[in-house]
């Protein structure tokens, strides 16, 4: 009890404190009463609510006629004086250090998948200690397969490349919404529907697909490749079949995508999104190996 | 003396008993503490934080002022000075005009008398 009242004296005002908690201290040892322990919260909360006037600072005039006072008579301890100025000293001599050894010149590691003469050679002495000096083969960035054959892909697929607005080789799920105006842009011929040629069909070069000769055949303007009409006619279906996702939209599988098949394009594309995430991944809409052999070979 | 004595009244009564407890002798705080106790037949209890509450502006007010460490280094004793004991006697004064006026009063009040 009397380190409670102790501390709840230490927490009046200082100029309150010094001047009567020696008082207030005796007269409890000799009381020793549990009721002063209120008496002395009464008095902490007075103190310091009540009684703001007797906090202020007494200012001592050390000159009266000049111009500095001094506002209290606290001076620092010696061994703090003291303390002080090993730490500074302690820092300075840290910062002299730094500077110093911060001057020397700094060794990058430089390094290159294709080292000539020209590349620095690569100082590597904290790794390995009795090769001070080797060349580092950074490995190439890795590749990734799917990226680059969707790069084909999509330039060869007319409909992908329409779908995909922001190119990043994915159909999302605002791209999949907005599938029918992206096709009506194919629509060169503004017949309302996309023939094989318009979703990305091409035989070659000089392929001109209205061109066709009385023998039913078609050629380019050099006549190096003829076809028979059969033989386009196999190849539009097997373009047509190439693509999941020309597949999905061309629903009844006439070998072109109808006026009503590209207003049904978003619900066609829907139902290619095997995991349900709202989007078409690229694993959704690759093309399969047996018709991409085809495609391949034939251009 | 007067006209500044006048300037601390009323007393409020913390203040009245420890100036009454000071009036006859020196005192330290707890011997204050025991004569207001006393004075008041225990009816008026002091704590040690409210009187030296009272005391520090008793002190800086120039009412009361310390006169010294006896045998015991930790009591202070604390004197009435001149200004002191004339806001005593202002105050008696004061209280004994309402005891005074308060009698009249009551007297004037009676039944019989009206």
């Amino acid at each position: 009890m009397r380190s409670l009242y102790a501390f709840l004296l230490r927490l009046h005002p200082r100029q309150f404190r010094e001047r009567f908690a020696e008082e207030m201290m005796a007269i409890f040892d000799e009381a020793r009463s549990f009721w002063l322990l209120g008496d002395v919260l009464l008095s902490l909360m007075r103190q310091w609510a009540l009684r703001p006037q007797q906090q202020a600072v007494q200012v001592t005039v050390a000159n009266p006629c000049g111009m500095f006072q001094i506002l209290d008579s606290y001076h620092p301890r010696r061994s703090a004086l003291v303390q002080g100025a090993a730490l500074s000293a302690i820092f300075f001599c840290a910062l002299v250090f730094a500077a110093t050894n911060g001057a020397r010149p700094i060794k990058f590691l430089i390094g290159s998948p294709d080292p000539r003469s020209g590349v620095l050679s690569v100082t590597r002495s904290s790794i390995e200690p009795a090769v001070p000096e080797a060349t580092v083969r950074v490995p190439a960035p890795a590749v990734d397969p799917w990226r680059n054959f969707a790069s084909k892909y999509f330039k060869i697929i007319y409909v992908l490349r329409a779908l995909d607005a922001n190119h990043d080789y994915v159909i999302s799920a605002d791209e999949i919404v907005a599938a029918p105006a992206a096709l009506q842009q194919l629509d060169l011929d503004v017949d309302g529907k996309l023939t094989a040629e318009e979703c990305g069909f091409c035989l070659g070069a000089g392929y001109v697909p209205d061109c066709r000769g009385d023998n039913g055949t078609v050629g380019d303007e050099h006549g190096h490749i003829e076809w028979s009409r059969d033989q386009v006619e196999r190849f539009r279906a097997i373009f047509m079949a190439y693509s999941p996702v020309l597949a999905a939209l061309d629903t009844d599988h006439d070998v072109e995508i109808s006026a009503s098949e590209i207003q049904n394009a978003a619900a066609a594309l829907r139902r290619l999104d095997l995991n349900g995430d709202g989007k078409l991944l690229p694993v959704e809409i690759a093309p399969d190996s047996e018709a991409r052999k085809i495609l391949f070979n034939q251009r | 003396m007067r006209d500044q004595a006048a300037k601390f009244l009323p007393l409020n009564p913390a203040t009245l008993h420890i100036l009454l407890a000071l009036a006859g002798e020196d005192l330290h705080g707890y011997a204050i503490m025991q004569e207001i106790a006393r004075q008041s037949e225990g009816s008026y209890r002091l704590g040690p934080g409210t009187l030296y509450d009272n005391l520090q502006r008793l002190l800086g007010q120039g009412v009361v002022q310390e006169r010294g460490r006896t045998g015991d280094s930790r009591r202070r004793y604390y004197r009435l000075t001149a200004l002191g004991r004339g806001v005593l006697t202002a105050e008696i004064a004061r209280l004994e005009s309402v005891i005074h006026d308060a009698k009249l009063h009551l007297q004037a009040g009676r039944p019989g008398n009206a």
